[in-house]
């Protein structure tokens, strides 16, 4: 029997052959999946290396007690070479605490006249190693309490120390280490090397308690043997460091396991030495999260790769049909003689097991050179190295052995029915009426296509807290749904797999349930055509509809593939560009220490920059999930960077505050105030003395002097001034003036003065007066309440009855009691404010979810609405404090949407106009608190060399980034590449398996078909005639499988994409041109074949066509 | 002796869509060990059903069959395959229903037994020496493709009697020769028939096949209507030839269809027991006859 297989494998190898490569082409197919995660792995790889920061790769072993002298050689042993130079040193784990050196009272160590600071020695194996010689010399052994040690030249300088200078370790004035210093150094190795990680040798840290109490934390370099007999008489929290840096052009992602097997391997063999060593390094992160990556794609990626491969597996099983079809007299005959049901399927599954023990063999090959061809023209070449494949991985021959098992099996379960009916074929004379296969009968494809439909409805019921109703009253919000549920619990359940999977078996069943009806319908319709040639090509397609509608569903698989494939790497390139600036904010943006922003920066200036939109944020709690966002309302006309703005900061233009105080003009430069001061009550002179408080319009305040060469005069009109009003940015308010007048003798005096035309005076000396203390003028002024409560006897305005004033009619007259502290013996200030009324609520734009968590949680106990007014506490970090509170009120004027996904939590935000957000915190808080983030629109998406470098050296950069920097990241993730380039290749299979199919069962139907041709031919018709009819049969089941296919694929890609976790609301993206693209090549493919069966028709003589017919 | 075939009373009806037809309608055929006989009859006469029955390819409605020691109604499925491959073997009309295409004559002949337990040594001769009883032991390298029309046919012969088998059926086995290969294929199987002493039925439409057969059953209407029975002498010249009517067990009868219709017989007619023959008159003319 074996023999006869064999033979027959052999000399029929022409008809095998297509099955053969079918097989390679599914086997090659699924081993493709591991070789293009690792060729995406390796790229993803290679990228993470080469952006991570050089201090990744130093690993840091410590242990408490020196390390024994294998240590070295067992991290050469494991590590050796991956790695560069061995480092070593001992240390104190932290700082120990003591004094400057008082060169005048050495022994009264820890008096207060002492300076405290805190110091921290180095040991080092060999000075030389580390550090060249700046002054002085290198450290001995002194046998005492005075140990030699090291500065660094950078520390010194910084701290103001040089060579002789002594520092005192320890308070206890028995047991101390005076450290002197006998050389200044500088190091070899940069001080931002990975190997000064953590190391604060090179660097003086101060720390001011006061402007003069300043605490100094130094290190020093000293000998081995000063650090074990006298640091360590004082000190115990020893700690013995050794450092390497593992060298990154070493490191490869198809070594990356054996890398980790190594670095588990050293620390479990330190850890038996050193049973309390710790071993870090930041590579391990690296690489978690490298793995992770992977992880997820390869998980999606195996379960896509079989779906797809399920379609194949049809597709398969669709010609081996044909050819058993083909073979069905062949069997009839074995059958006849005695070969019974088990011996008929034997030699059906010997013969597809060798084709797939070869097709096993060679799949993972073809997978190979398939990818080297994506690596050229492939959607993601770009990305993928085609010199960097690396070699084929074990899965892929595993994939390729499974695949080709499973096409064994697959292709065996048909010899059963063909041998059942192997006999029948033998009864010439009657026919069994055809059955309606199992399935058809029992409506398994519409159970299916309900089950995979209860799934999905089960998906979204999970993913959303919504009713399902609403979500199918409204399916575009679906994607948005579970792409938010993306990466959860929810999508690691197995069930929610199955839904496409059973979608799509229970539609391809149905479709064969219809296509008969359909082909039947179209008969209907045609069958009062006048021609021939449509009747007859509907005839022609009815007659055979089984297999035509397999041709179909096999088209409608492949497009939808390829739909799937483009649509999916349109989205991805769009989405990723999108996602990419929605997690930026902009094209660019830059996060500043709002401490020290320079107001005088005009962001558009910078180089490549379109537009530029600065905003402060911040947090309203210290858990972050509700912040602040103040933009200045003239950027919204000037078409903002991110335009998620626009919408809640419009809302805002209509509305504004006056802030306290007296607004001086614009262009103010100085001040000038008409002062008349009474003679006093007493005897003596009073020096009367005043400031302003001033207030810029970012709300920082300053206190400028009032000042008159005639200030101890009395009984006329002295100009005070302020010369300049150097501070802030204009316009000014004057919120209060202060008096700090002084009486040559007494503690306390009364007196009264009178003032008048306050000029506000600009650069050019034009003088505006801003109060001239008539009438009316003054009801703003008013003592403050705690000079109300401890000075204020008496205060007054002006009246006729005074009649004193330097211009006009009336001033305002003042009478203050002033006061010295006793104990501080200062003045105690008085203060009169102006206009000091109680800010009104700011308004503010809100989005729905913080409406309605701030409204739950408030008085109102619902959510909140427009004309509400509550308090905010803001969260942000001083200079004394990292979880600072201001609060402020507000009123609701607007409320939106919750889609802000550029910022950090997204929903609970409140807008707020810049110029208040800002004057509310500054004016709290007494500091400059300014814009901390700027939004940037580039001309290109890749930002130049240039802008990157003007950014970085702003005023206050803390970060910046780079929609550019994340999309690229976004291109390279594994998971998506993926997922379309499968879908790719499934495509391109998928086609030419199509083809193979459609080639195949012309080649079966040749003779049929040259026989009704050539009959055609005898009655009449032409070439012409004919090709017509081979056009339309083509239109008949080509022109719906492109229709369904395309709306598969649209769908298929709509289930995949919330798996790629793209961010936000983005919709599918829909290629039109790649789809029509698609289209053709399918057209001209079919159309080739189909020509090319014209061809071999028309070349047949009229004779010999009749004769096959006999 | 009992008859190595015996139908009784055979009917096998086939269902199409709503459509039932009735392909044999109480059949009775006996058939000797040994003997070489062939159907004859025009389309639909059921010779092709009686030919599938004989072979176990087709169970039939009702009644009996046994082709030897096998009650054909009471095999399973198991017991027919073994039935096919040892009891009977089949030539066809068509060539390529017959022969593989990609295996040589020999490989054909090997092929039948390759579905039983046979040593390879065993098949390779037995092959050899059918294909010697055929006279094609020059072209058993030869696949069927460079075998004529003739010789495929003889080498099919071989193939169905690989098994060694008790009963070969032919179905029309020189319908698509010319007169020359009919003859040599004809040849063979009388050399097969007393060589092995099989049983060979033979189904034709062709009445010229009729005269090279000792025993012709003709069929009609899925009936056995008449027997050819032809004698020869010890020197193998014709001695008789004398066509019989086939009265089955139940005494039915089929007149042939053109002396209805001379005599215009329809629905019923007239029998009068004579002293040594039965009479059949048409209703209407036995008065006038007996007046």
């Amino acid at each position: 029997m074996f023999k006869i297989i064999m033979l027959r494998l052999i000399r029929e190898f022409r008809l095998l052959a297509v099955l053969l490569l079918s097989m390679c082409l599914v086997t090659a197919f699924l081993a493709l999946g591991p070789l293009y995660i690792q060729a995406l792995s390796i790229s993803d790889f290679d990228q993470r290396i080469e952006q991570a920061v050089d201090v990744t790769f130093s690993v840091t072993v410590r242990n408490a007690l020196p390390f024994t002298e294998t240590v070295p050689n067992l991290i050469d042993n494991y590590l050796g070479e991956y790695i560069g130079v061995q480092r070593s040193y001992a240390t104190l784990s932290g700082f120990e605490c003591g004094f400057l050196y008082d060169e005048d009272a050495p022994n009264n160590i820890g008096a207060s006249s002492f300076t405290y600071s805190c110091y921290r020695p180095y040991v080092y194996d060999n000075f030389a190693d580390y550090f060249t010689l700046a002054e002085g010399r290198f450290p001995q052994d002194t046998g005492s309490n005075r140990v030699e040690a090291l500065l660094s030249l950078s520390a010194a300088e910084e701290g103001g120390y040089d060579i002789g200078d002594r520092f005192i370790m320890g308070s206890d004035p028995n047991q101390v280490v005076i450290f002197e210093v006998v050389g200044l150094v500088e190091t070899i190795l940069p001080t931002d090397s990975p190997f000064w990680f953590q190391q604060t040798m090179p660097h003086l840290t101060q720390t001011y308690f006061t402007a003069t109490d300043v605490r100094s934390d130094l290190s020093f370099a000293i000998t081995e043997n000063a650090f074990q007999n006298q640091v360590l008489e004082i000190a115990s929290n020893e700690t013995y460091v050794r450092q390497f840096e593992i060298l990154p052009e070493t490191l490869a992602a198809l070594d990356v396991d054996n890398f980790e097997a190594q670095l588990t391997g050293l620390e479990d063999e330190l850890t038996l030495l050193h049973p309390d060593v710790s071993f870090t390094t930041p590579y391990k992160q690296l690489l978690a999260d490298y793995q992770r990556g992977i992880e997820g794609a390869q998980g999606s990626i195996s379960i896509l790769s079989f779906i797809v491969f399920a379609l194949m597996i049809y597709n398969i099983v669709a010609i081996s049909s044909l050819i058993l079809e083909q073979q069905s007299q062949e069997w009839s005959m074995m059958a006849s003689r005695g070969g019974s049901y088990f011996q008929l399927v034997y030699i059906q599954f010997l013969t597809v097991l060798v084709l797939g023990v070869i097709a096993a063999l060679v799949g993972a090959f073809v997978a190979y050179i398939i990818m080297i061809i994506l690596a050229i023209i492939g959607p993601y070449a770009t990305i993928i190295d085609v010199n960097q494949l690396g070699t084929i991985p074990l899965a892929s021959y595993a994939l390729s052995a499974v695949a080709a098992t499973i096409i064994v099996i697959v292709l065996t379960i048909p010899a059963w029915s063909l041998a059942s009916k192997s006999l029948q074929s033998l009864k010439s004379s009657m026919a069994r009426a055809p059955k309606s296969p199992i399935w058809a009968r029992y409506y398994v494809d519409i159970i299916i296509l309900g089950a995979g439909i209860l799934f999905i409805v089960r998906l979204f019921a999970l993913a959303t807290d919504q009713p399902l109703a609403d979500v199918l009253l409204n399916p575009s919000a679906w994607v948005d749904l579970l792409s938010d549920a993306a990466f959860t619990e929810l999508f690691s359940d197995v069930f929610n797999l199955a839904a496409p999977v059973l979608i799509l078996l229970g539609a391809s069943m149905l479709w064969l349930r219809i296509f008969p009806f359909f082909v039947e319908l179209l008969g209907g319709f045609v069958s009062n055509s006048k021609g021939l040639t449509l009747r007859l090509a509907s005839w022609n397609v009815a007659r055979d509809p089984a297999h035509y509608a397999q041709l179909v569903l096999l088209l409608i698989a492949t497009l939808a593939l390829g739909t799937a494939s483009v649509t999916l790497t349109q989205t991805h390139q769009v989405g990723g560009w999108s996602a990419a600036r929605a997690e930026v904010g902009a094209d660019a943006s830059l996060s500043l220490d709002p401490r020290f922003y320079d107001e005088a920066i005009d962001w558009d200036s910078l180089p490549d920059v379109i537009n530029a939109t600065p905003l402060m944020i911040y947090a309203t709690d210290l858990n972050n999930t509700e912040a602040v966002i103040g933009m200045n309302l003239d950027d919204i006309n000037s078409d903002a960077s991110n335009s998620e703005l626009t919408e809640p900061f419009s809302l805002l233009t209509d509305t504004s505050i006056d802030l306290p105080g007296m607004l001086l003009p614009e262009d103010t430069l100085s001040l000038e105030l008409d002062v008349y001061p009474e003679a006093p009550q007493e005897d003596g002179v009073i020096q009367t003395q005043l400031s302003f408080t001033i207030e810029d319009i970012a709300g920082r305040s300053t206190t400028l002097d009032l000042t008159s060469a005639q200030s101890s005069e009395f009984g006329e009109f002295i100009r005070y001034r302020i010369e300049s009003i150097n501070f802030g940015t204009a316009p000014y308010r004057i919120t209060a003036l202060n008096f700090l007048s002084e009486h040559e003798e007494l503690p306390e005096f009364t007196h009264i003065v009178y003032l008048d035309n306050l000029r506000a005076i600009d650069a050019s000396g034009n003088a505006t007066i801003v109060n001239s203390f008539e009438p009316d003028t003054y009801e703003g002024w008013q003592w403050s309440s705690n000079s109300r409560l401890s000075q204020i006897v008496f205060s007054t305005a002006g009246s006729n009855d005074t009649s004193i004033a330097s211009e006009g009619t009336h001033s305002l007259r003042i009478q203050y009691i002033m006061s010295i502290n006793p104990v501080a013996n200062t003045v105690r200030p008085l203060t009169l404010n102006y206009d000091q009324t109680v800010l009104p609520p700011i308004p503010v734009v809100v989005t729905q979810s913080f409406a309605t968590a701030e409204g739950q949680a408030s008085r109102f106990r619902r959510p909140l609405e427009i004309g509400d007014s509550l308090t905010v506490d803001l969260s942000f970090e001083t200079d004394t404090a990292s979880d600072a509170l201001v609060e402020f009120s507000y009123v609701i004027v607007g409320i939106v949407g919750n889609a802000y996904p550029t910022f950090v939590n997204g929903e609970r935000l409140m807008f707020i106009d810049y110029d208040l957000l800002r004057y509310r915190l500054n004016s709290d808080i007494s500091a400059v608190y300014d814009y901390n983030l700027v939004l940037f629109d580039l001309a290109e998406r890749e930002p130049s060399d240039t802008l990157v470098d003007a950014i970085r050296n702003v005023d206050g950069y803390l970060s910046s980034d780079f929609a550019w920097l994340r999309y690229s990241e976004i291109q390279r993730d594994s998971l998506t590449n993926a997922v379309t380039g499968m879908l790719f290749v499934g495509f391109w299979v998928s086609l030419v398996l199509s083809l193979l199919d459609f080639g195949f069962y012309m080649t079966m139907t040749i003779r049929r078909r040259a026989l009704s041709f050539a009959t055609l031919r005898a009655i009449g018709w032409n070439e012409n005639n004919l090709l017509r009819l081979l056009l339309i049969e083509q239109i008949i089941f080509i022109a719906p499988a492109m229709v369904i296919g395309i709306i598969f694929g649209i769908l298929l890609a709509t289930i995949i994409l919330p798996f790629l976790g793209l961010i936000g609301s983005l919709q599918l993206q829909i290629p039109y041109i790649a789809i029509i693209s698609l289209v053709v090549v399918l057209l001209v493919s079919f159309t080739l074949i189909l020509g090319l069966t014209a061809l071999t028709l028309r070349r047949l003589s009229l004779n010999k066509i009749m004769r096959f017919g006999e | 002796m009992s008859a190595f075939i015996e139908c009784d009373n055979l009917v096998k009806i086939y269902k199409i869509a709503e459509l039932e037809v009735v392909a044999l309608q109480g059949l009775n055929l006996a058939i000797n060990r040994g003997e070489m006989i062939a159907l004859i009859g025009p389309s639909g006469s059921g010779k092709s059903t009686l030919m599938n029955v004989l072979g176990a390819l087709d169970v039939p409605s009702a009644g009996q069959v046994t082709v030897g020691e096998y009650d054909l109604l009471e095999l399973n499925r198991r017991q027919q395959t073994i039935y096919r491959r040892n009891a009977v073997g089949f030539v066809w009309q068509q060539t390529a229903r017959n022969l593989l295409p990609y295996l040589s004559a020999l490989e054909n002949v090997e092929m039948p037994m390759a579905f039983t337990k046979l040593s390879a040594r065993e098949r390779r001769t037995r092959a050899e020496n059918l294909l010697d009883t055929v006279g094609l032991a020059n072209r058993m390298d030869n696949r069927p493709s460079q075998l004529s029309g003739g010789e495929q046919q003889r080498v099919a012969l071989a193939v169905a009697m690989a098994n060694q088998p008790e009963l070969l059926l032919a179905d029309e086995p020189t319908g698509e020769v010319d007169s020359d290969s009919a003859n040599q294929i004809f040849d063979t199987l009388h050399r097969l028939n007393q060589e092995f002493n099989v049983t060979i039925v033979i189904v034709t439409h062709d009445h010229a096949v009729a005269s090279r057969v000792n025993r012709v059953v003709g069929m009609r209407d899925g009936r056995a209507s008449t027997e050819v029975l032809r004698r020869v002498g010890t020197d193998g010249v014709q001695i008789t030839e004398e066509e019989f009517a086939v009265l089955d067990k139940t005494g039915h009868l089929q007149l042939p269809q053109g002396y209805i219709d001379t005599l215009e017989m329809e629905k019923r007619v007239i029998l009068r027991l004579h002293d040594n023959y039965i009479g059949v008159y048409p209703d209407k003319s036995v008065d006038s006859d007996e007046a």
